[in-house]
């Protein structure tokens, strides 16, 4: 979790969630020195992944759904120093916040432009702490971060054409449980229950000639807890496929969900 | 076997994985459109308030009975007094220059022994009569060798912006035209939708009552049963120096009716701005003359007027004088620092011998809205006065609105038809009141320019753009109020 003072800080949640990120990277960093002089043996993977991401989100007194589709390269370390896996991931997000209506502008703007592309980063971590013949049970945290990119739309029917302008960012942060159920070969089919917060803003900047104004809207998330099912599946030596559903609980329940590549190396 | 079997279950396993993410990515995609097609359904497919609908359909057919129809009073005013001289042969304005102590300044007037004087306020202007034996001209022209006078200008005439007229409509078409043949003597053709488009407006707003629209016109019948329960006080007269500004003449209480007229109450009409309140002050007299000096009074009064949370946001100036005033153009400039949007008419001339141009304050384009008038049929009034001042149009050629009951002949209801730039002015002030109760954040500068920028431009195939008759155009204020949807284009 991000800290208060980190909180109230920041106009949008851009430089916390690059400091951490930036933190978080540095710390993984200092474990890697500390697995060189371990004994454990560390597993390395790049992957793919494709995520829709959906969730329930508030703001003001009203809700709606936060829907982004990620393309993510990421890097894996499994057992990294003898201790947890790590998974750093960057990519492309599409985020969507369809419904979300600017009141505070001259002309209320309501936004139902669709998809504004950004950047997405972010990392996770699991431990595993307990195992059975057939079942591991485990710690889990991530942190991921969209920074959007400025989307103009031209307004029309005014006097003067007049355009307004998009600049959408948002983390989460989420931590929780998992088991891992390891009696296949081939297959390890998993359960996460973790508990999830998202926070984020949406500027919309309006110009009419010599109207302007902009509105910030602080986003929150609509519900705490998340629920995936997914299963590691192993297509050959090197190759893993990770397909996942995942629920989003809460005021506004949402459904989504992605696939993974993993090549080891 | 045993191969055979991992084979298989690893088949399995992959299609059911397969089909879940499959499934789980057609739900969410599901989930999406079902989500777009909700937001659709919720969105109104009509700009129509229902409501306000019946009850203006209740209205339109009550009044559309032959027996009501012919209770309706026909404006029949005499002619646009002309004037001789435009300004008081009895007062002039002064000021003098800031380093002058008041002391001094007092004594400087005495000095021209004048029968009276007295100092507006805020803005340090004398209004000052001149001595027995002595003229406006003689004394202007002293003081204007004063170097201590600052400026010295006459006390000019204003006068109201009506035309004559001899025809009824039955229609408050203003708020809602619905086009066609109007069932009224005459059957004039209306355009369709040639309305400021009120009626989907008031879904997201009808004004807030501590919003207070200062009506500085002939005063208000504050007994007329579409006003009683809207006008905050009985105000302030001017003309004859005491705190009950009844109308006295008919119009001011008609234009209040088209600003605040208490609206769904089962009888008369609809005001634009529902909920918002007048304040009325009386700056015309009975016979629909007044001086500069009353207006510039009303207008510090107006601007510094509180009662609990109501302050007044808006003022209505359906009045005009041919001449500039920096005495006015200061108390303007006062009211308008306070926060509050001023709307003027841009004047009618129903005469050859009638100046054109915008008339004062209107022309005043820095602090004041200028409104021309538009008709039925979105055409720009001929009498409408015009010039680079104007700011918008708005419905002026027969509008129905309150009348005095005190000045209703038996047998008629207290309503009229008038027309003019006058009756066009209210239209915007409700307008900008409605603005300002749904957001009270935004200050006079940019609720002009949301009114300015939002219009229908109804003379574009001949003037497009700003121009010097309909300034940008006939208000729209649905395009101002109702969110603008931003779409993937």
């Amino acid at each position: 979790m991000l800290s208060p003072s980190i909180r109230a800080k920041r106009t949008g949640c851009r430089v916390p969630a690059v400091l951490l990120f930036i933190l978080l990277v540095a710390f993984s960093g200092q474990v890697l020195l500390a697995q060189s002089s371990s004994e454990s043996k560390t597993t390395w993977e790049l992957g793919l992944t494709a995520d829709l991401f959906n969730r329930g989100i508030k703001w003001d007194d009203k809700s709606s759904t936060l829907k982004s589709l990620n393309l993510l390269l990421e890097a894996r370390a499994k057992n990294l120093g003898g201790f947890f896996d790590l998974n750093v991931f960057a990519g492309l997000g599409n985020t969507n916040l369809n419904g979300i209506t600017f009141g505070h502008l001259p002309i209320t703007l309501d936004y139902e432009g669709g998809s504004i592309s950004g950047i997405i980063f972010g990392l996770g971590i699991d431990k595993t702490f307990f195992t059975t013949s057939s079942f591991n049970f485990g710690l889990m945290a991530d942190f991921a971060s969209y920074i959007g990119f400025k989307k103009t739309f031209v307004l029309e029917g005014f006097i003067y054409p007049g355009e307004a302008q998009t600049e959408p960012d948002w983390a989460q942060a989420s931590g929780g449980i998992f088991v891992l159920y390891d009696g296949l070969e081939k297959v390890q089919p998993f359960l996460q229950i973790a508990a999830s917060k998202l926070w984020g803003t949406f500027k919309m900047t309006e110009k009419i000639e010599d109207l302007t104004g902009d509105e910030t809207k602080d986003l929150k998330d609509a519900g705490l807890l998340s629920i995936t099912l997914g299963w590691n599946i192993s297509l050959s030596e090197k190759i893993c496929l990770i397909p996942r559903a995942r629920v989003y609980l809460g005021s506004k329940t949402a459904l989504g969900g992605g696939i993974s590549f993993f090549y080891a190396f | 076997m045993k191969n055979m079997n991992k084979f298989f279950r690893k088949k399995v396993s992959i299609l059911l994985i397969g089909l879940i993410c499959l499934a789980a990515f057609i739900l969410g995609l599901g989930s999406l459109e079902l989500s777009a097609q909700k937001k659709k359904q919720e969105k109104p497919t009509t700009f129509l308030n229902k409501k306000s609908r019946v009850k203006f359909g209740e209205e339109i057919s009550s009044l559309s009975q032959a027996n009501l129809l012919s209770k309706i009073k026909i404006i029949n005013q005499p002619e646009t007094k002309r004037l001789v001289k435009n300004y008081s042969s009895e007062k002039l304005i002064v000021k003098f220059k800031p380093e002058i102590s008041a002391q001094s300044t007092e004594n400087i007037l005495r000095a021209y022994q004048p029968k009276s004087f007295r100092l507006i306020p805020r803005i340090n202007v004398y209004v000052m009569q001149v001595a027995e034996g002595t003229t406006v001209e003689e004394t202007l022209a002293a003081l204007r060798s004063n170097p201590d006078v600052l400026y010295a200008e006459p006390d000019y005439k204003l006068r109201l912006c009506t035309t004559p007229n001899d025809q009824l409509f039955r229609y408050q078409y203003a708020l809602y035209n619905p086009g066609g043949v109007l069932q009224i003597p005459g059957s004039p053709t209306g355009k369709a939708r040639a309305d400021i488009k009120i009626t989907g407006t008031w879904d997201y707003g009808k004004g807030d009552p501590n919003v207070l629209i200062a009506v500085l016109d002939t005063g208000v019948d504050y007994t007329h049963p579409d006003l009683a329960n809207k006008v905050i006080s009985t105000g302030r007269d001017f003309v004859n120096n005491d705190y009950d500004a009844f109308d006295d003449h008919w119009h001011g209480t008609h234009v209040a009716g088209i600003i605040a007229a208490e609206t769904n109450n089962s009888e008369g009409i609809a005001g634009v701005a529902w909920n918002c309140r007048i304040l009325p002050g009386k700056v015309i007299s009975a016979d629909g003359e007044g001086d500069y000096s009353w207006l510039i009074d009303a207008l510090i009064w107006a601007a510094d007027y509180t009662s609990g949370q109501a302050k007044v946001q808006v003022i209505n100036m359906s009045l005009g004088g041919t001449e500039p005033s920096q005495a006015l153009e200061e108390a303007l400039k006062y009211a308008y620092n306070k926060g509050i949007v001023l709307v003027a008419a841009a004047g009618n001339h129903s005469a050859p011998e009638d100046p054109t141009f915008v008339l004062y304050p209107a022309a005043y384009d820095q602090y004041c809205l200028a409104v021309g008038a538009s008709d039925y049929n979105d055409q720009i009034a001929d009498f409408s006065n015009y010039g680079t001042q104007l700011d918008v149009a708005a419905p002026g050629v027969w509008v129905l609105s309150t009348y005095p009951v005190s000045q209703t002949e038996p047998g008629y209801l207290p309503y009229a038809f008038a027309s003019g730039t006058s009756m066009a002015a209210p239209h915007v002030a409700g307008f900008a009141a409605l603005i300002k109760s749904a957001k009270p954040w935004l200050t006079p500068a940019d609720i002009v320019k949301i009114i300015k920028y939002t219009p229908d431009d109804v003379n574009s195939t001949e003037y497009p753009g700003k121009d010097d008759y309909a300034g940008y155009g006939r208000i729209n204020t649905e395009r101002a109020v109702i969110p603008y949807k931003i779409t993937k284009k």
